[in-house]
């Protein structure tokens, strides 16, 4: 299934706003006893981006709602491995970069014509948004990033979609801090040459 | 702090990702780098593009979904299918542990090749090839040798050859500062019953080189090396007799042989066709004794 663009794209301010509850050990204790409160806290805190990351790495709307369900049912699971040293989201991200790998390990297995058409664009579809600026810019970058290579596009979208740093982009993806900055140079180079014809625009923009 | 420039820590300089020293030095580089300032330009473009990179929200189906599923006890995480791939994949162990060995393996061998190989004499113990270019290294010593083709561009050699034989040699252009190292003296064919073979003689350094070639089905069982092969599909040998130094290697069917008295094996020689600075260095730096 492809996803589609008519959906709305949450406003970038928001977008960038990390919501780190300050009691997030608490909540995930207080979610272990089933306290359905706790839970929805948590759930719609982390949700978006845990979708938005989980829909980057894999470019299919389906697989990317299961990845995000296995998530949080991970996150309930292992909470005593959360040991409130790295941010909550940051765990998250790391759930659901391994559910990630280990899909795309089962598709090399056993679906590769699946896998194969699933490489179709996951931004296929002629969006509305082209109406307005900004949107096309967003929806440019968006393919852009779709075309990178799984590893570059890993660390580009931990750094832009909730504004990780190195070191921690370097925990969820579990390599050297050196080789984020080698992943992210690359990406940056590969998506200037590739969004160039975009310059005036998002110039006009800013 | 940086060979030649500092591309690969531009990115992080950007992003206020560098220790202060680091980021000292990538400044100062760049003030005087014209090259890394305009990847400095084109990484400044892409992460302006980069943060345009939209969230997507999940699905409210998701969320109600979630909810739900967590109200009714039963929101639980299938189990890993990393562990269920390796608990699949058990009986892959044994065959496993078998290719990790022999990787091991290969890894103690090639170990063992990279340490210096001593090349023993071994006086006419050579093929009929490199019995050849001996003899006419002889006579280019002696300045004694007679040419077909002694072409003013080197260049024209490889055209000549290939029209002439059908055989293939390359002489590639020289690096800047080098042109002058390698000269060449000529060539010539000599027509035997199996096939053609090359002779180009050349000097490097104004020490003779010479070079002989042949296909290597024209010649009969044994002409051509064929064993012996010590480092990289190369045979090095050096003949006692006549101080020389033996170079032969066998390539898409076709054999070549260098008789040379240059020094560290001869691989001088190897320069006329291997022009990239790094191939040269490892060339060069190869360890081999004679």
């Amino acid at each position: 299934m492809s996803l589609e663009l008519t959906r709305k794209l949450a406003p970038a301010e928001m977008t960038r706003r990390v919501i780190e509850a300050p009691n997030e050990a608490a909540l995930l204790v207080a979610c272990q006893k089933g306290d359905s409160q706790a839970f929805r806290v948590l759930f719609d805190s982390h949700k978006d981006r845990v979708y938005s990351l989980a829909l980057y790495l894999s470019r299919d709307e389906a697989i990317a709602n299961d990845i995000t369900q296995q998530t949080f049912a991970t996150m309930l699971l292992k909470t005593s491995e959360f040991r409130g040293e790295a941010k909550l989201s940051t765990w998250l991200y790391r759930l659901v970069f391994n559910l990630c790998a280990d899909e795309r390990r089962r598709q090399r297995r056993w679906l590769p014509l699946a896998a194969a058409r699933r490489k179709e664009s996951m931004s296929g579809n002629a969006p509305q948004e082209k109406r307005f600026a900004r949107s096309e810019v967003a929806l440019a970058v968006m393919r852009a990033i779709e075309s990178l290579k799984p590893k570059l596009r890993a660390a580009v979208v931990l750094k832009y979609l909730d504004d990780l740093s190195y070191q921690e982009i370097s925990e969820v993806l579990g390599c050297s801090i050196g080789t984020v900055a080698s992943r992210l140079n690359r990406g940056h180079k590969l998506l200037a040459r590739k969004l160039g014809y975009l310059r005036a625009s998002l110039e006009g923009d800013e | 702090m940086f060979h030649r420039h500092a591309s690969k820590y531009l990115s992080a300089f950007t992003q206020g990702e560098l220790p202060s020293s680091q980021a000292s030095s990538v400044a100062a580089h760049l003030r005087g780098c014209e090259r890394c300032q305009k990847e400095l330009d084109e990484i400044e473009s892409g992460i302006s593009f980069a943060k345009h990179l939209p969230m997507i929200p999940a699905p409210s189906s998701l969320s109600s979904e979630m909810h739900a599923l967590f109200q009714s006890g039963n929101l639980t995480a299938p189990a890993s299918s990393r562990r269920r791939v390796f608990r699949k994949a058990r009986w892959l162990a044994m065959p496993l542990a078998a290719a990790i060995a022999a990787v091991l393996a290969g890894v103690v061998w090639y170990q063992k090749v990279r340490e210096p190989i001593s090349i023993e004499a071994a006086p006419r113990q050579v093929t009929k090839l490199e019995a050849l270019a001996l003899d006419l290294h002889l006579q280019q010593r002696q300045g004694l040798q007679q040419v077909d083709f002694s072409p003013e561009d080197p260049e024209t050699i490889s055209e000549w050859a290939l029209q002439s034989t059908g055989l293939e040699v390359h002489w590639a252009r020289q690096p800047a500062g080098d042109e002058h190292k390698y000269k060449l003296e000529g060539a010539k064919i000599l027509t035997t019953s199996p096939g053609p073979i090359l002779v180009v003689f050349f000097r490097v350094d104004q020490i003779p080189v010479t070079l002989t070639t042949a296909d290597v089905r024209a010649l009969a069982k044994g002409e051509a090396p064929s064993k012996g092969i010590l480092r990289k599909k190369i045979l090095y040998r050096f003949d006692s007799s006549s101080s020389t130094n033996l170079l032969s290697w066998t390539r898409d069917d076709q054999t070549y042989v260098f008789a040379s008295d240059l020094p560290n094996l001869g691989r001088g020689a190897c320069f006329v066709c291997h022009t990239n600075a790094r191939r040269r260095e490892l060339i060069g730096n190869a360890k081999l004794e004679r």
